[in-house]
């Protein structure tokens, strides 16, 4: 089993939301405003910060504007199986698998 | 794409919530509001609920008690029949029909979903409030409060979403926990078996080796090249029958002494029984025990509920004559002592049901146990312990049976079959105990007699010992394996929680921000009349995942948390302002807003500023006002006189509320009038005059002679105003010659000094002729703009100036 490398960040880049968030993020006359939990997911699936996996994970466990805990849970200890077989130094790019096998 | 119009033109109802006939709010006319005035449960927060149903898929005071949609629909309303209803100005979105059902399936119903989503992207942020969202900003917590912001402020789906990601986060942790305890735990197994306190890998496949090179075996060099060498190992064991033989007895024995009948079993359902005997012996009647559950349960519910008295019951949709809370306390008083026993019953039923569910399956582990031996060519006598471990199982499950039931269900004849299980379970555990005995004895002196040849012992004993060993540290490695991609992934899973922690807090910073100046507008309005308090914000604290306190200027000094020194309703009226702010901001394309009841809390001098703040800066919203006071509405119909109104009479159980048009207190007077109700009209004129005389003579800042009743009425109020404006605007203004007029009118003059005789007959010609003056005064002091509010105020040199500086009165 490789060894885990905390400073192990994922390909691809994107523009953030959130922390620099101003009036432009949140309202603007004339458009109608994206909730902020789907940009935020939006901004966070190609960051290279986090494991691509599990943004689409979040994504597909959250239907109708909430989050389906017990189904994310036993996900997630899906996702940490598959990470046991296949080592946690690659993101996982199984979420699809991972939330129909549940 | 340009933004389509959303002004609303009506809302329907039917067969939803409490109303099953079809209901409507028209919001016509030139502002497109409207005011509903109806007692405490006449139906009208059905109409927010309504609102708040269309708008967000659910009613968000409804779904925290468990109710969802599909409870939304009046009990005796068709699917077809229940639904809520928009009509919108906009010809392209026309009529929004949504049924409580959440049908999708017609051409219509997904039209009318599409047009919703529409909606919702155009309003992303709530647009009713009512005044429990306003109550619950009083006796808060920091968190508590952030909560409830979060509801004013429509970003609650974020914070509900931190809250789930930490949840998940927290049960990952708590597994990943777990997970290192199994390691430890199996690596403590092993240390034991090895006879070392503590022992790492490599120390184990030292030590296993030790015993390999005892029985001549040749050594390994790994742990996965230690298969063959337990393999040659039990090769040897296998060649000797004896040595097989003590091997299957040994471990036979060890099943045997893990066979035990779960201690306790007998003597809790024994309790129980006694618990049940004690219950049915103080009931007197099953009557008895089904009121204590209704009755218990309904408690419950007006506990967990919005419950206000009026309000219809929650359990059968009645309205209750009286207190219901205070009804269903008494009852539950008077069965209180009932009740303790039926509670404790249900402790003691709980106890052996968690006791039951921890025991060992006796006939299945010694089943296997004797299969494995007799694989090992070793049979025992054992059909009685088999029988009777069966037996003892049976009536396992015939206890359960039983205690599916609550303490109450349970009839004499079903008590009895428990009491006899009791006496049974006494018997089969002696007899268990009497053949179980006498196996463990015929093992022990098989392996004594075996164990002769201490050659074959040892190989027999290191055999199983390096087996075990084996077995436990492929364990131990599969574990690990998954410890370390258990720890891995919430590692992983908590990095993008606290990112998504961190962004939410700095986006709901930043709405903080942008509605800064609004609340802090917004409060000072309603908070005119306060002096020393001003200037209200909002705060988070960053060292706190969902925290925020409420600040404000009390005569020059912060203070905050604000609570230390706002009253109630001083934080209504920062919640309302916050709430204001809010839909403003966040809602640039739908300028809608339902207000239920919000003034609740606001005394006479305050509720005037809400009628100022929604002239003054909503003039371009539609509201909808709902409310139960009487004044307030009087005082509502009087300053938006354009606004549609509607009235609801009474609330018929079968079909919902019964409405009439909601008239001004002129216009009410005027039907008084017209039907022949003298009475009737003077008794609503003489209190109309007084409060509109009231409010003109603070305006016009008039000097009264004080008096030590503190009573004002109609005739020193109005001669003191006619000086006021003669004095001000001159002898010939139209205002000073109406206010003579009035003053000089015998009538007028008549009605001032005896309006509050009850002797006094006055006639309709009389009142018409008083209303008839007061209105020609009223037309010269009223502004006709909209966002105009209040009586034109002295401007502190020579002129009367209305609030929005159109109506200027001077010389």
């Amino acid at each position: 089993m490789p060894q885990v490398d905390p400073d192990a960040t994922y390909p691809a880049a994107a523009p953030q939301l959130g922390e620099n968030a101003d009036a432009s993020d949140i309202s603007e006359v004339g458009q109608p405003r994206a909730d902020f939990v789907e940009e935020w997911l939006g901004s966070r699936a190609s960051d290279g910060k986090h494991d691509p996996a599990l943004v689409a994970l979040l994504v597909e466990h959250r239907k109708k504007d909430i989050i389906a805990e017990p189904a994310l849970f036993r996900s997630l200890g899906l996702y940490a199986r598959q990470l046991a077989v296949d080592g946690p130094h690659q993101p996982t790019p199984l979420s699809t698998a991972l939330v129909e096998t549940e | 794409m340009i933004a389509p119009n959303l002004t609303v033109r009506s809302i329907r109802l039917r067969g939803f919530r409490g109303m099953l006939a079809p209901f409507e709010v028209p919001l016509s006319g030139k502002s497109a509001s409207g005011i509903v005035h109806g007692r405490n449960g006449s139906g009208k927060s059905s109409i927010t609920d309504a609102w708040e149903f269309l708008h967000v898929g659910k009613i968000g005071h409804l779904a925290k008690e468990g109710a969802g949609p599909e409870s939304y629909a009046h009990r005796k309303a068709l699917a077809d029949d229940s639904y809520v209803e928009i009509e919108f100005v906009d010809a392209a979105m026309g009529v929004v029909r949504w049924y409580t059902d959440g049908r999708t399936n017609s051409k219509e119903a997904k039209a009318a979903k599409k047009k919703l989503e529409l909606l919702r992207r155009h309003a992303p942020h709530p647009c009713q409030i009512r005044f429990a969202d306003l109550a619950r900003f009083v006796e808060l917590t920091k968190t508590e409060r952030h909560d409830a912001l979060a509801g004013l402020m429509g970003f609650t789906t974020q914070v509900e979403t931190q809250k789930a990601l930490r949840r998940v986060h927290k049960s990952l942790k708590e597994q990943a926990e777990a997970g290192q305890a199994t390691v430890s735990a199996i690596a403590r197994e092993i240390s034991v078996l090895l006879g070392e306190a503590e022992c790492d890998d490599v120390r184990i496949l030292e030590l296993l080796n030790g015993v390999f090179s005892t029985h001549g075996v040749l050594l390994a060099p790994s742990r996965e090249a230690l298969g063959p060498c337990v393999e040659t190992l039990t090769a040897r064991l296998a060649r000797d029958s004896a040595a097989v033989a003590l091997s299957s007895t040994e471990a036979f024995h060890r099943a045997l002494t893990r066979l035990v009948v779960a201690p306790g079993i007998r003597e809790g359902v024994e309790n129980y029984v006694a618990h049940l005997l004690d219950l049915r012996a103080h009931q007197a009647t099953v009557v008895d025990a089904l009121l204590m559950t209704l009755y218990d349960a309904g408690a419950a519910t007006l506990r967990e509920s919005d419950y206000r008295e009026d309000d219809p019951c929650p359990l059968c949709g009645q309205v209750f004559e009286g207190d219901l809370r205070s009804h269903i306390e008494t009852e539950l008083d008077s069965l209180r002592s009932l009740k303790q026993l039926r509670d404790q019953a249900d402790i003691q039923r709980r106890k052996v049901i968690s006791t039951l569910s921890a025991a060992t399956a006796l006939h299945g582990a010694l089943t296997t146990g004797l299969a494995d031996s007799a694989a090992g060519g070793v049979e025992w006598s054992a059909d009685s312990l088999v029988a009777c471990c069966g037996d003892i199982e049976d009536a396992f499950d015939m206890v359960r049976e039983l205690l599916q039931r609550a303490p109450e269900q349970l009839d004499d004849i079903q008590i009895a079959s428990l009491a006899r299980l009791v006496d049974e379970l006494a018997t089969m555990q002696g007899l268990f105990l009497s053949h179980h005995g006498v196996l463990v004895g015929d093992a022990t002196q098989r392996i004594q007699a075996l164990r002769a040849d201490t050659s074959r012992a040892a190989l027999v004993a290191d055999h199983a010992k390096v087996s075990r060993v084996v077995e436990r540290w492929s364990a131990l490695i599969d574990a690990r394996n998954a410890d370390i991609a258990l720890s891995e992934t919430t590692r992983r899973f908590g990095v993008l929680v606290e990112d998504f922690v961190a962004s939410s807090i700095a986006n709901v910073q930043a709405r903080f921000k942008l509605i800064s100046d609004e609340v802090e507008q917004y409060f000072n309005i309603l908070e005119a009349h306060t002096a020393g308090i001003k200037n209200p914000a909002l705060r988070l604290l960053h060292d706190q995942d969902r925290a925020v306190v409420l600040e404000v200027d009390f005569r020059g000094e912060v203070i905050s948390p604000a609570y230390k020194y706002l009253s109630e309703s001083q934080l209504n009226s920062f919640g309302l302002a916050v709430f204001l702010a809010s839909a403003r901001r966040f809602n640039p394309n739908f300028r809608f807003l339902v207000l239920d009841d919000v003034v609740n809390s606001f005394d006479g001098q305050k509720r005037p500023q809400v009628i100022k703040l929604l002239k003054q800066e909503f003039a371009e919203h539609q509201i909808l006002l709902l409310t139960h006071d009487r004044v307030w509405w009087a005082q509502l119909t009087n300053a938006f006189r354009s606004w549609t109104r509607l009235h609801i009479v009474r609330y018929e159980p079968l079909t919902g509320p019964v409405v009439a048009q909601g008239r001004s207190e002129i216009e009410e007077i005027e039907r008084l009038l017209a039907v022949d109700d003298p009475r009737g009209a003077g008794g609503l004129l003489g209190p109309f005059l007084e409060r509109e005389l009231q409010d003109l003579c603070e305006g016009f800042q008039v000097l009264v002679a004080y008096n030590r009743r503190n009573e004002y009425t109609l005739a020193p109020l109005l001669e003191r105003f006619r000086v006021r404006v003669n004095s001000k605007l001159g002898a010939t203004h139209p205002v000073t010659i109406a206010g003579v007029a009035l003053e000089s009118d015998l009538t007028f003059r008549n009605f001032m000094a005896h309006w509050k005789d009850p002797d006094n007959e006055v006639t309709v010609e009389e009142l018409s002729t008083v209303l008839e003056r007061w209105k020609a005064l009223g037309a010269l002091l009223t502004c006709a703009e909209l966002k105009c509010h209040g009586v034109p105020e002295y401007d502190g040199e020579s002129a009367f100036v209305c609030s929005c500086g159109n109506l200027v009165l001077s010389k």
